[in-house]
């Protein structure tokens, strides 16, 4: 059985991105419209994931700052400026992630 | 004697024809991006499962809705009881960056400017997670596979996806505390090294969007996301503006 509230959650989402494809139509061979939208999108989702991590709703926040914060800098410090791979710095973001974990707990 | 090709050009020959195409954007997927969606979709099944969804329903949201934070935030406002309009409403509010993702990336991908069908099909395949690849992946790629690469790409991550609120679901009840942790900070984590990643001005505008969008959370709620898209995204277009012009 599937609840109204999860068509309707359905539904919304549908016509936002739909809005996206009506959008992306009227962009063809607009460049500089192009890379703005791009560069909102970064933008937004540099936001969201700064959000995701550092202020979560979920269970993630019963951890302390500082745990999340050191996980996503070694990751970042791997993939960014050591050049390694996504999966390299997955691994090291999320190995620091599980033993700040333990040391918390 | 032969002359070393840069990686461009080596993308370019490799992808040669649309069979090369299509097993790229599976091989791609399969390689990073569909495992790590997998496990993260394994929480929202632990979460789902919490909520008390059934199955069904636990599978249907991942397949239709196919936005992790939309559907925890479903998840969560089912389990306290919230009616529909104001589900919708917060729905609305945190997709509402699938409007500036979709129309970007089609951009990038499509062909001519005409709507197809399976327009609708591919726009729903997009999540944050795919977008960053294929955006910094396109680049690289001639402009006739884009669109078959995507969909190859993106349908796998999918399934990948489907299959993980599935599992999750299942071991619910023999996933301890801190393991769900994890798994709970893997797609964010990953979204996050996705983006630092980036070069140039986008880099800007990840930087900038992540700290306004950090600094505005409590003054602005659900809205700092787009008060943060329009600082970041407009002083990287700055940015990129300026630089053309001194080219």
């Amino acid at each position: 059985m599937i609840s109204t509230t999860l068509v309707s959650a359905i539904v919304v989402t549908f016509f936002i991105r739909l809005g996206g494809v009506f959008l992306g139509s009227s962009l063809f061979n607009s460049e500089r419209v192009s890379e703005l939208m791009s560069c909102l999108t970064y933008a937004m989702l540099g936001a969201l994931t700064t959000q995701l991590l550092l202020l979560p709703s979920s269970e993630l926040a019963s951890i302390s700052l500082w745990v999340r914060f050191s996980a996503c800098a070694i990751g970042a410090l791997v993939v960014a400026v050591m050049r390694w791979s996504l999966l390299s710095g997955l691994f090291f973001s999320t190995v620091t992630f599980t033993a700040l974990l333990f040391v918390e707990f | 004697m032969s002359v070393p090709l840069s990686g461009q050009a080596e993308i370019g020959i490799r992808i040669s024809n649309l069979n090369f195409a299509r097993r790229a954007g599976i091989v791609d997927a399969v390689a990073e991006p569909a495992p790590v969606m997998l496990l993260a979709l394994l929480s929202f099944g632990v979460i789902a499962k919490e909520s008390g969804l059934g199955l069904f329903e636990t599978i249907f949201s991942t397949a239709a809705l196919w936005a992790l934070p939309a559907q925890i935030v479903h998840a969560e406002a089912e389990m306290s009881g919230r009616d529909f309009f104001s589900i919708a409403m917060v729905v609305a509010i945190i997709n509402l960056r699938f409007l500036p993702m979709v129309s970007s990336l089609f951009a990038e991908m499509k062909l001519k400017s005409k709507i197809e069908l399976r327009d609708v099909f591919y726009a729903h395949l997009i999540t944050p997670a795919s977008w960053t690849w294929c955006m910094s992946k396109f680049a690289m790629l001639p402009w006739k596979y884009r669109q078959i690469y995507f969909f190859y790409f993106a349908f796998t991550v999918w399934l990948f996806g489907i299959a993980g609120s599935f599992f999750g679901y299942v071991v619910a009840d023999h996933l301890s505390g801190p393991a769900r942790l994890i798994f709970i900070v893997i797609a964010p984590m990953y979204m996050l090294l996705l983006l630092v990643r980036v070069g140039g001005h986008r880099l800007l505008a990840v930087v900038v969007g992540g700290g306004v969008g950090y600094f505005c959370a409590e003054l602005a709620g659900e809205w700092s996301l787009f008060i943060a898209a329009i600082v970041g995204g407009v002083s990287s277009y700055a940015v990129w503006t300026t630089g053309r012009l001194y080219q």
